[in-house]
């Protein structure tokens, strides 16, 4: 299956600055090259909050096998020097969140945390056929009409300059 | 009531049979003579001398005899030293006219559902095969492309 990280966003939420909103793309193309999650992957955004490179946050995010259209989703919070193992350990924040396969946006909301995980259309902009044309662009975005599958967590922290974020998939 | 002689009769199963195996003969000359041809080319994209991070592949069987068959264009995503099976670009084109001179084939054809077709792409294909050179030349998106022969075959 599938495992490639598309794109990675953080941001502050525009109408709450003491949100976070960590968005992770993976699965381009579906159903091409990945028809759902793996159940076997662990989607993980880690944050350094002190500058020294280590992780202090871990969310980690697993799926459920994906059966008769449908898929679940955890999401578990590890701190301190669980945010730097590999295991999908930690508080558990969100159970059983439905995957959207469908046109309707499925968000789940649990205490300060708010989840989403599904199929969505993909931000990305490139002109494929031009770049494969020798660099000959000509304004056609080949991502169009395609999708990816993304994973957006809004979480109870403030953004600063000296906290780092990164996404990491284990299997 | 006329009689056939029995040697009228010798003399005509001679001539029938000497031209039911004219008759055969020439039937398997022609169901032997080589009329499909099937090949692949291949290049890489983009193309020299920049780095490819695609592959363009130009594969197809057409029957030389009547001018027709199905040619499939494809864009992979990966160099042709490793190319993977993830297509990112696919058009089935209808045959419509082949012409040999020597080792050099030269075949047009159209693509058969033009709704896929993008800005300034060919709604034809014209490619042409040189089993001698194991090259090929075509366009892609109006642009000349010359591309590698890895396979060829008429048989």
């Amino acid at each position: 299956m599938n495992l490639n990280i598309t794109d990675f966003y953080v941001f502050r939420k525009p109408e709450n600055a003491s949100k976070t909103i960590l968005i992770m793309n993976v699965n381009p193309m579906p159903p091409k090259l990945a028809a759902a999650f793996d159940p076997a992957a662990i989607y993980e955004f880690r944050i350094d909050s002190d500058g020294d490179a280590v992780a202090d946050l871990a969310f980690r995010v697993t799926f459920s096998a994906y059966q008769n259209g449908q898929q679940t989703a955890t999401v578990r919070l590890a701190t301190g020097r669980q945010a730097t193992g590999n295991d999908d350990g930690g508080e558990m924040i969100i159970a059983s969140a439905p995957v959207s396969f469908g046109e309707q946006a499925l968000v789940t909301r649990e205490g300060n945390y708010a989840f989403f995980a599904g199929v969505r259309s993909d931000p990305f902009f490139f002109d494929l056929m031009g770049f494969c044309n020798n660099l000959k662009f000509m304004g056609t975005d080949y991502f169009l009409d395609k999708d990816v599958f993304g994973i957006v967590l809004e979480v109870p922290m403030t953004w600063s300059i000296s906290c780092s974020v990164s996404s990491r998939l284990a299997r | 009531m006329n009689t056939l002689s029995r040697r009228r009769f010798l003399t005509l199963a001679g001539i029938f049979a000497v031209a039911a195996s004219g008759i055969a003969l020439a039937v398997r000359q022609l169901s032997e003579q080589a009329n499909t041809l099937t090949f692949q080319a291949v290049t890489g994209l983009p193309g020299k001398p920049l780095l490819s991070y695609a592959s363009y592949v130009i594969s197809g069987n057409v029957n030389v005899s009547n001018g027709a068959g199905t040619i499939t264009k494809y864009i992979y995503a990966g160099p042709p030293e490793h190319m993977t099976n993830i297509p990112l670009y696919t058009r089935t084109v209808r045959v419509t006219g082949v012409i040999q001179q020597g080792s050099a084939w030269h075949i047009t054809g159209v693509v058969t559902n033009q709704a896929q077709l993008q800005k300034e792409e060919d709604a034809t294909l014209e490619l042409q095969l040189d089993s001698s050179r194991s090259a090929a030349r075509s366009t892609f998106f109006g642009s000349p492309i010359q591309m590698q022969l890895h396979r060829f075959a008429l048989s």
